[in-house]
């Protein structure tokens, strides 16, 4: 076991800052960060700091590792991470990839108006209209309470099961996975019940909810 | 040989993407190849008057951006053969564009053999004009008679200029014959006056217009519509033809017309 001290903690007032030791193999690096991170407990439990790494270049994935090491050993609530090239880097956004579970669900009120776009990672759900012009992608389903007049995409990383369900389905494209369906161009005014598309065979089906 | 045209006019309103729409279905019917590219970001329209906004899968920036080949972009017309379109993103703005990509983008246009590649500008004189006209070999200016459409042509035709865009051709657009010959509005001497330019054509305000934009099917394939007639003639113009100016003198009232008109006052 090496004993040299390849990781070191500092507090600033800017926030918490990690010295890198700069000829250390990364795997050592970890190492020593998750020993001093379990050995530091409590200190950081509930602490809300931007965090800052120093010494050393990292690449995004290796960012990645070295703060999941951090979050899963602690309840530090880190809300910037601050980098060798000095990047401010919002750290819902690096971590978001890796840490949103399958199926979070995303809620949002209020319509969707022209050039308007939601993209999640996830499920989402409109109490509103999607207009047309307007485009709403979600890696898992969507449902729309309202009218769906714009573009949805449902499962837009291959997830074929995802559905995409409205109050009143008049959408100028519907896509689930990597099928595309237009609708019929004639425009369909009145009433109809809430629909709900699907994958069955290749194919885009819509039906009826009830 | 193929031609990049970019169809501007500074005032928004005025008809640019109407003309683009006729223009682009008037030479497809001649048999030309056509390329119609939306170059207005974050407000595209052209998609929905050629009535093909549900076939869009990819647009402009995703070419210029490399997330798609041109030929993966560009949509084919439902009624036309060798008449197709470009749809501009629609969740972007002007910014995503910059005039070098939009200069590469007509390139490839013409490396895919297009006749004519028309550009639909946006309105307005900033990066979006700018994109538009980067890759243009010939311009296209719309104006309606109106004092503040003609002043902004104005204003277009000098940048057009400053831009290596020389000489320009004008299509004066929603010309209303009884208020001309009543005095009440511009006609065509006083438009040219002012704007020293080549007149290409002149479009008579016509209804079939606001019908066919709403069905999403330009008015050029409609025998009736007088507008109709008047963007024959101007392909007729962009192709080489030398065509008379057709009359812009009211066409007698029916009876049935006069009728209504008995009733309206």
């Amino acid at each position: 076991m090496n004993l040299e001290n390849y990781v070191i903690f500092k507090g600033t007032k800017d926030g918490v800052t990690v010295l890198f030791q700069e000829d250390a193999s990364f795997e050592v690096l970890c190492e020593q960060l998750e020993k001093k991170v379990q050995e530091a407990g409590k200190f950081f439990d509930n602490v809300k700091t931007s965090l800052a790494f120093k010494g050393r270049t990292f690449s995004d994935e290796e960012e990645q590792q070295l703060l999941r090491i951090i979050t899963d050993h602690t309840t530090m609530e880190i809300t910037f991470l601050k980098t060798e090239n000095n990047e401010l880097v919002e750290l819902t956004a690096l971590l978001e990839k890796e840490m949103a579970p399958q199926n979070l669900t995303k809620f949002h009120k209020g319509s969707l108006r022209n050039g308007q776009k939601i993209e999640f990672d996830g499920s989402v759900v409109i109490i509103g209209d999607i207009n047309p012009g307007a485009e709403i992608k979600a890696t898992g389903n969507i449902i729309i309470l309202g009218q769906l007049k714009g573009m949805a995409h449902a499962g837009c990383q291959g997830m074929i099961e995802a559905f995409i369900a409205a109050i009143y389905m008049a959408p100028v494209q519907l896509r689930i996975g990597d099928i595309i369906t237009r609708f019929p161009d004639e425009n369909k005014r009145g009433s109809k019940p809430a629909e709900y598309a699907f994958v069955q065979e290749g194919q885009i089906f819509v039906m009826p909810l009830s | 040989m193929s031609e990049v045209i970019v169809i501007t006019s500074g005032k928004g309103g005025v008809g640019k993407t109407t003309t683009s729409a006729n223009l682009g279905c008037g030479l497809a019917v001649l048999g030309k190849k056509v390329a119609l590219v939306d170059a207005d970001i974050g407000l595209r329209n052209l998609d929905v008057v050629m009535g093909l906004e549900n076939r869009i899968v990819y647009d402009l920036v995703d070419v210029v951006e490399g997330n798609c080949r041109l030929k993966q972009a560009l949509i084919k017309d439902k009624r036309y053969d060798g008449l197709f379109l470009l749809p501009a993103a629609q969740t972007r703005d002007k910014d995503a564009v910059s005039p070098e990509q939009m200069q590469k983008l007509c390139e490839g246009l013409k490396e895919e053999g297009f006749d004519y590649v028309i550009i639909d500008c946006p309105a307005g004189i900033e990066q979006g004009f700018k994109n538009a006209i980067a890759g243009a070999d010939r311009a296209i200016v719309v104006t309606t008679p109106e004092v503040s459409a003609v002043r902004d042509a104005d204003r277009i035709i000098g940048l057009l200029e400053a831009n290596g865009l020389n000489d320009p051709m004008l299509i004066l657009n929603r010309l209303r014959t009884d208020l001309v010959q009543r005095g009440e509005m511009m006609n065509i001497d006083d438009v040219t006056e002012i704007l020293a330019v080549d007149i290409l054509g002149v479009v008579p305000d016509d209804e079939a217009i606001v019908i066919a934009t709403n069905k999403g099917e330009p008015a050029v394939s409609n025998q009736e519509s007088r507008a109709g007639q008047a963007y024959r003639n101007i392909v007729q113009r962009i192709l080489g033809q030398e065509v008379p100016f057709m009359s812009l003198e009211e066409q007698p009232v029916s009876f049935f017309e006069k009728l209504k008109g008995l009733f309206r006052h």
